[in-house]
């Protein structure tokens, strides 16, 4: 099966108290917790999308890193909606918020469960935050790996081009628990321009931060 | 409490149960919407203040379709309240 | 879509039966396995309808041949139960061809979790149960169990997880990682669960009704589906004559709201529409749907304008089976493709229980009677889920 020339044109590295944008440093902030780092960097990138606020760490990191790669080709994303895929992993799944409702449904002296918190416990409401956002309403999902897996990240894409009609591909890692963060986003699409999609690249992209 | 003074606390109940960031009770008109136009909510945020009316006035709602009036604006909320209370 | 892809394996267990034949059994007397819980201790008791399996974990401990004191949680369980009979049922080992296992869960050992919240601070003897919260344990201890070291990952994706599983598989499939893939979903019960979609008032007090006028929403389930696909490349009817062939499948994004489908029918037609448009097969040829039909007033709305969009007038014969098993989340796309597979070995469709008087919107109901002696050629199962992920799959009558 002969694969069209795929490159990687933007990438997103979120870790620790930074994020990068292809590889420079777009915001970096000591906090005192990663709701309030997550909180900051949405007010730094000038961002008008009030929904964030409602949205659990993982949905906001989601969103925050589609932003930096989305947010100058958002008019264009519109017009492919259906030719755009996304496939995001992690290990830890929706665990931080899961937590939470748990405990909201454990205190037979204040239950309360929230309906709010509920939503966010699976994964991949991060991911339909993107799709509602940006409309992407092409192949999408949501997968659990014991660590990064750059090599499954690879095959998948290959897999969505192998459908002519797919234009571009969000694909990465949003790794979220507690205070400790750790994404790679990045966008791969039909074009001579950027770093070529490989293993080893998806690999560096990851590692080198 | 008088219905001003229940309207100010719903306000600041709405804004803090509803993670409205960077509002103020003063930013919430009562009488506008709170669904569609006017503060934009959604039908999540509809279920949440169905858990506030519970947790913060005991007030039980069974069918989320009675909320549709109930929410109208913090005054309908207020009056519904109110009414219950009596 | 060239490369043909061979269903040998079928394993499922649930609310109307712990093996696929027993489940088929319950189809086929039309006896619903929704009753109210005994097994979970939770506030909601009696309450809600569900689907519970009547067996406790000490049941499955033994059914498994896995001692007590290995601490495997119920999803996991389950999940053991489903691909031991999968993988047994395609006859061929674990180790026969490069095979991916691909399981799906939303609630993975929450069940032991929120049992033993209160308890871990001062029991260190309960520290494993959180060692294994996390859904890709479920798995991992899933391919132990079943000496399985190749390629493993779980999806989680709300109600289309073991759709999207089956899809991912075909899809290494085609690609040429692996030859075979086993693929499905498990969930087990959970207060948190319960206590979840309550509090998003999405459960109906009474026996739920999908496609009815007067639907107020779901009875959850729990159980796991999991079947075995096989690439042509080792395909031998000699070994194990295929159950049906996956014909097609597609999965897309209604990008409207995180647990709502779109009302215009969005997500459910453009699953479908595609999942056809690969297969190659025109609208008209299907047999039977079984739908996502979970009973709540937004799905089964949207899922009728889809099939409205797609098919006109003349929807095909379509049920929700889910007033048999309950919704069991993950597990639901993998039960359900067990489910639309039987359809096409007994020429049965399964009747759509409970409802009454349907959305007069519409000019096309659901088959409320089992009806036999049809002639079942292909079938469409719908999954859709949270975060407006919507799954197809298309299953064919095998002639290889």
């Amino acid at each position: 099966m002969k694969s069209p020339a795929l490159h990687i044109t933007k990438h997103v590295r979120i870790k620790g108290d930074k994020i990068l944008l292809n590889g420079e440093i777009v915001f970096q902030s000591e906090s005192i917790n990663l709701s309030d780092f997550l909180n900051s960097a949405y007010r730094n990138t000038g961002l008008n999308y009030p929904k964030y606020f409602k949205m659990d760490n993982l949905a906001k990191a989601s969103i925050l890193a589609a932003h930096y790669i989305l947010n100058d080709i958002e008019q264009e994303i519109q017009t492919k909606s259906e030719r755009i895929s996304i496939c995001l992993s992690n290990s830890s799944s929706s665990l931080d918020t899961d937590l939470k409702h748990l405990k909201s449904v454990e205190d037979p002296s204040n239950f309360f469960p929230s309906p709010a918190v509920f939503v966010y416990t699976l994964p991949n409401i991060g991911l339909g935050e993107i799709c509602i956002k940006y409309k992407i309403m092409g192949e999408n999902c949501f997968y659990v790996f014991e660590k990064f897996n750059a090599a499954f990240l690879s095959q998948k894409i290959h897999i969505s081009f192998a459908d002519e009609n797919t234009e571009m591909m969000l694909a990465g890692w949003v790794e979220l628990f507690e205070n400790d963060i750790d994404i790679l986003l990045f966008l791969t699409e039909k074009s001579e321009k950027g770093l070529p999609l490989e293993t080893e690249i998806i690999e560096n992209l990851y590692t080198q931060f | 409490m008088n219905k001003p003074e229940l309207i100010e606390t719903l306000k600041g109940q709405i804004i803090e149960r509803l993670n409205l960031e960077g509002m103020q009770t003063s930013d919430i008109n009562e009488n506008e919407p709170l669904f569609g136009e006017g503060l934009g909510l959604d039908s999540i945020d509809a279920l949440e203040l169905i858990v506030l009316l519970e947790k913060e006035y005991q007030i039980k709602i069974e069918d989320p379709k009675e909320g549709k009036k109930i929410f109208h604006s913090v005054n309908s909320l207020a009056d519904f309240i109110i009414a219950q209370k009596a | 879509m060239p490369e043909k892809i061979y269903i040998t394996g079928l394993g499922a267990i649930s609310a109307i039966g712990d093996s696929v034949n027993e489940n088929l059994q319950s189809l086929l007397a039309a006896r619903s396995g929704i009753s109210h819980l005994e097994f979970l201790n939770s506030a909601h008791k009696n309450e809600f309808p569900i689907g519970e399996i009547k067996k406790s974990d000490a049941d499955f401990y033994q059914l498994l041949g896995i001692p007590s004191t290995a601490k495997i949680n119920r999803t996991t369980l389950l999940g053991m139960q489903a691909v031991k009979e999968a993988l047994a049922s395609s006859n061929a080992p674990i180790d026969a061809f490069k095979t991916a296992l691909i399981s799906s869960t939303t609630v993975g050992g929450m069940t032991q979790t929120e049992k033993y919240f209160y308890d871990f601070d001062h029991d260190l003897s309960l520290s494993s149960w959180i060692d294994k919260l996390d859904c890709g344990d479920s798995t991992r201890d899933i391919a132990n169990y079943i000496n399985h070291s190749g390629f493993l990952t779980t999806i989680s994706t709300a109600c289309s997880s073991a759709a999207n599983a089956i899809i991912l598989g075909a899809n290494l499939i085609k690609m040429g990682i692996v030859d075979r893939a086993i693929c499905g979903g498990t969930d087990a019960l959970s207060k948190f669960t319960i206590n979840g979609f309550n509090s998003l008032m999405l459960l109906e007090r009474d026996l739920c009704k999908p496609f009815d006028v007067d639907r107020k929403g779901l009875n959850l389930g729990e159980g796991a589906g999991f079947i075995v696909i096989e690439s042509e490349r080792i395909y031998n009817p000699s070994r194990k004559k295929a159950y049906a062939q996956l014909l097609g499948f597609a999965n897309t994004n209604d990008a409207f709201h995180q647990t709502a489908a779109n009302p215009d029918g969005q997500g459910a037609y453009s699953a479908m529409a595609k999942t056809l448009a690969m297969a190659n097969i025109e609208p008209s040829k299907i047999s039977y749907i079984n739908c996502h039909g979970t009973g709540t007033p937004n799905n089964d709305e949207s899922e009728s304008k889809g099939m409205h969009r797609l098919f006109g007038d003349n929807v095909p014969m379509y049920s929700s089976t889910k007033p048999f098993t309950g919704h069991t989340l993950a597990a639901a796309g993998g039960l359900e493709a067990v489910f639309s597979i039987l359809a096409i070995q007994n020429n049965t469709v399964w009747p759509n229980l409970n409802s009454k008087n349907f959305i007069p919107e519409f000019p096309f109901k659901p088959v409320t009677e089992l009806k036999t002696e049809q002639n079942i050629q292909y079938v469409l199962s719908n999954s859709f889920g949270f975060g407006g992920n919507n799954s197809s799959l298309l299953f064919g009558r095998n002639h290889d």
